[in-house]
């Protein structure tokens, strides 16, 4: 089976000396395929800087990253640039649209940017698989929370990309938008997407296929198949220990 | 990319707004200036005129001339600093959009082009707002050059079609420049930084601003010691150059002193608003440093001009004073010489008449050496003026820039002719730097006479009775002279103030508005805190009269460093030099820098706080 992201033996540290923090300790993680994978773990647990390494958006001290068979740990800003343009899609809970865009151009950005003629019809198509094929000339400003956050989805996935990183993509949501949300990463996969996602939220993560728990920088726990009580209790046993 | 540029340029216009004004502003004044320029260089003079008349509108038409140049030049620059902090505020403002960009696929150069579109497209509307202002502005300058007789009131510049090509260049070029080092900052923006709420803080003290303050530092430095090889009529031009270089210089800077200013503002304020202010001015830094900024350049160009031409003149006229032994002046129509002689009592005539040397050179004098001699106080620093006679010169040491006078060198000038140097005088301001004999017998086209006489008011009398010309004692005289250097210096700095003021009163007022945009969540989550509307504006007051404070204080420290320049360089002229500081016009400026930014800040302050709170405390833009 091949892995959509491999991470062998990452160590991420900031700082030095007294004020050394060990983000990342020694993490050894494959996320398969064409599944959805979850990672978990207190506050402070280093899972913001596993998706920020896997993606290519912050380096690793030590250890390899392989993005979709391409080793990105020495990867210079243009191949970084064009892996994003490619091989990678993101979704945070911030949404991050471009406010001066229209929701039709938000979409269409990541294609411009790579410098191909974005076809209409393909752009109208994705914005009508998330629910808004009525709101392509709106702007951010103009769109409820959950209408961004699908955009954004729109937007990530109109690259046909190779993995999905969302960072708490329900985080800012309310449950009902948040549901949506997830039904269409759930759509997405069940389609041969791989995503990998960071959350705090038991009920999003027990959507996924798998979770994987982190604690003070090191994977310490995994679940296959989770249901919403498994994960919170291990999320729980994770917090008091 | 350059559809992009105009859709962000069209949603974030309330940002450009000032920026636009002022490359209008620039394009205009730059456009005029160059049509009046144009006009000026080769006048057209009527007919009939004596030599004198024409020689005097040639000066006026001089003087306007590098007058105009000078417009241009603050004029350009001034456009470029708004443009250039305007975009370093949207740079700033926009890093999680521009973050964004390169998350989903910008790359670097993708971003530079998005900054250099809208600087493109804020340069094309300038310059057509610009061009359509040029009219108007040209006039306005027109009767400033009329009202000061720098040019005769006929004086008219006709429309050039290719003006429009400069004018636009000129728009384009400034939003270019304006934009280069915020398209830098914009390229150095990481993916990573679209998911940090505050954006990035990180080191205000760049690089960039280290290596740019020291080397304009260093071209300051250069300057003042170049200064004293300048010829006189070139040093406004000098001195504006070290104003420039000086508020880059500290403008780079700035954010050094920020902190320090907190810290003395720390001691002033008292209670929790004061303090919350003082904070907000040092975690600011940035924005407070480019808040400053353009009160720094107003205030260094025109302190550092005005007292600098001040103090030349000062200089000028006390140097003229020590010079001057005569004790009356005659100014005529025609050459009088022999007739004065005549007049009982007058025991020297000294006639002084101008001989030009060829183009580009100094002009000579034709003097008598002996009467010269009895009515000027001048110690040869070597060589001997009683020799002064047929093909022979004296030369001021300062008389051609970058040339050292040896007694016995051969001098070819222009013209051809070969004249040998006999005596070095002491380096002048102003006057002549060459006297040449005056032909025997050929008492020259001159028609300004010094005289030495015996009884000088009844001399004096008699002279006028005789119809002989305009006469005047010593003192009179000298006074006359301090007075026309003094409107001339007027004349200058009204219109370098006018396009100056303007730009800053503009830049101030945009800085202002556009960082109390900025603040709207901050603004939100202090009156969540339990701060009232008008506390939260008061706090906001308190910061901006704090940014005033530094920019008066490093703009007077520019403005200082200009005045000690220069002083220095006069000194090393002439042998001494007191520097003239412009009080009143310093405190002119302060004033009206804290009335437009007091209102300013207060203005939208209370624009950025109508929306109530709640709904702002969690709003990203």
């Amino acid at each position: 089976m091949t892995h959509a992201v491999e991470l062998r033996a990452v160590h991420r540290v900031y700082g030095r000396g007294d004020t050394t923090v060990r983000a990342l300790d020694g993490v050894d993680l494959a996320f398969p395929s064409g599944s959805w994978t979850a990672v978990m773990g207190p506050s402070g647990s280093g899972k913001s800087t596993l998706l920020h390494c896997a993606a290519g958006l912050e380096r690793v001290t030590s250890g390899t990253v392989t993005v979709a068979g391409q080793d990105i740990t020495k990867a210079s800003d243009a191949d970084l640039t064009r892996l994003r343009r490619t091989r990678i899609g993101f979704v945070f809970q911030s949404f991050n649209l471009m406010g001066a865009l229209t929701a039709e151009q938000n979409v269409a950005l990541p294609l411009r940017m790579a410098g191909a003629r974005p076809k209409r019809a393909e752009v109208r198509e994705i914005l009508g698989r998330v629910g808004l094929g009525d709101r392509l000339g709106h702007r951010p400003r103009e769109l409820s929370g959950g209408q961004q956050q699908r955009v954004a989805l729109a937007r990530a996935m109109v690259t046909r990309p190779a993995v999905l990183f969302a960072d708490e993509p329900t985080g800012a949501l309310d449950t009902k938008s948040a549901r949506v949300v997830l039904d269409l990463l759930r759509e997405l996969v069940d389609q041969g997407q791989s995503i990998v996602m960071v959350t705090h939220d038991p009920s999003a993560a027990a959507r996924a296929d798998q979770v994987v728990f982190l604690s003070d920088g090191r994977i310490v726990d995994s679940v296959v198949a989770p249901t919403v009580h498994q994960v919170a209790d291990r999320l729980a046993g994770l917090e008091v220990a | 990319m350059l559809r992009m540029s105009w859709q962000t340029f069209r949603d974030r216009w309330q940002l450009f707004a000032g920026a636009f004004v002022a490359v209008a502003l620039g394009v205009a004044l730059v456009q005029s200036s160059l049509l009046l320029l144009v006009a000026s260089v080769d006048p057209v003079l009527p007919a009939g005129l004596s030599q004198a008349q024409s020689d005097n509108l040639r000066d006026g038409y001089e003087a306007a001339g590098s007058l105009l140049g000078m417009v241009l030049f603050i004029a350009g620059f001034l456009a470029v600093f708004v443009v250039g902090s305007t975009f370093a505020f949207t740079v700033a403002q926009r890093r999680a959009e521009l973050a964004t960009l390169r998350l989903n696929g910008g790359s670097r150069w993708q971003l530079r082009r998005l900054l250099l579109g809208e600087a493109l497209i804020l340069g094309l509307l300038g310059s057509a707002a610009g061009v359509a202002l040029g009219g108007p502005v040209m006039r306005a300058q027109l009767a400033v050059l009329r009202s000061n007789s720098f040019v005769p009131a006929y004086f008219d510049a006709p429309w050039r079609g290719w003006v429009v090509w400069v004018s636009v260049g000129v728009g384009v070029g400034v939003g270019l420049c304006g934009v280069f080092g915020a398209a830098q900052r914009a390229a150095k923006v990481r993916p990573l930084e679209a998911l940090r709420e505050t954006g990035a803080a990180g080191r205000v003290m760049t690089a960039s601003r280290w290596i740019l303050g020291t080397l304009f530092l260093g071209l300051t430095v250069l300057i003042v010691a170049a200064g004293p090889d300048m010829a006189a009529e070139d040093a406004l031009g000098l001195y504006l150059m070290l104003c420039m270089t000086l508020a880059i210089s500290l403008n780079a800077f700035a954010p050094l002193v920020v902190p320090l200013v907190g810290r003395v503002l720390g001691l002033v304020v008292r209670g929790p608003l004061g303090e919350l202010a003082v904070a907000n001015l040092r975690a600011g830094v940035r924005r407070t440093a480019s808040t400053a900024a353009p009160l720094l350049v107003l205030v260094s160009i025109v302190g550092g001009l005005a007292g600098s031409v001040d103090t030349m003149s000062a200089a000028i006229v006390r140097e003229t004073a020590d010079t001057v032994t005569a004790d009356l002046r005659v100014d005529a129509d025609q050459p009088v010489g022999a007739a004065l002689a005549a007049v009982p009592g007058v025991t020297v005539v000294s006639a002084e008449s101008f001989v030009n040397m060829g183009e580009d050179y100094p002009d000579a004098q034709a003097v008598d050496p002996v009467a010269w001699q009895a009515t000027h106080r001048v110690a040869p620093l070597a060589g001997d003026l009683s020799a002064l006679v047929r093909s022979t010169v004296a030369a001021r040491s300062n008389a051609l820039p970058g040339h050292t006078f040896r007694v016995g060198e051969d001098l070819v000038t222009p013209n051809g002719t070969t004249l040998r140097v006999v005596a070095v005088l002491p380096p002048a301001l102003s006057g002549p730097g060459l006297l040449v004999p005056a032909a025997p017998g050929t008492p020259g086209p001159g028609t300004g006479y010094w005289l030495r006489a015996d009884r000088p008011a009844e001399v004096a009398a008699a002279i006028r009775a005789a119809g002989l010309g305009e006469v005047s004692t010593r003192a009179d005289w000298l006074d006359a002279f301090a007075a026309e250097q003094r409107r001339n210096n007027q004349a200058v700095l009204l219109a370098l103030l006018g396009a100056g003021a303007l730009y800053a009163a503009i830049a101030a007022v945009n800085a202002v508005v556009i960082g109390a945009a900025d603040r709207r969540a901050e603004f939100a989550a202090a009156r969540l805190t339990g701060l009232t509307r008008p506390q939260v504006v008061r706090t906001a007051l308190v910061e901006s009269l704090a940014v005033v404070g530094i920019g008066l204080l490093l703009g007077g420290m520019a403005a200082g460093g200009t005045l000690y320049g220069v002083t220095h360089s006069l000194a090393a002229l002439s042998g001494y030099a007191e520097a003239e500081v412009p009080w009143a016009l310093a405190g002119w400026l302060i004033l009206v820098a804290v009335v437009l930014v007091t209102t300013a800040s207060v203005a939208s302050t209370l624009a950025a706080t109508r929306i109530p709170a709640v709904r702002l405390a969690g709003s990203r833009e």
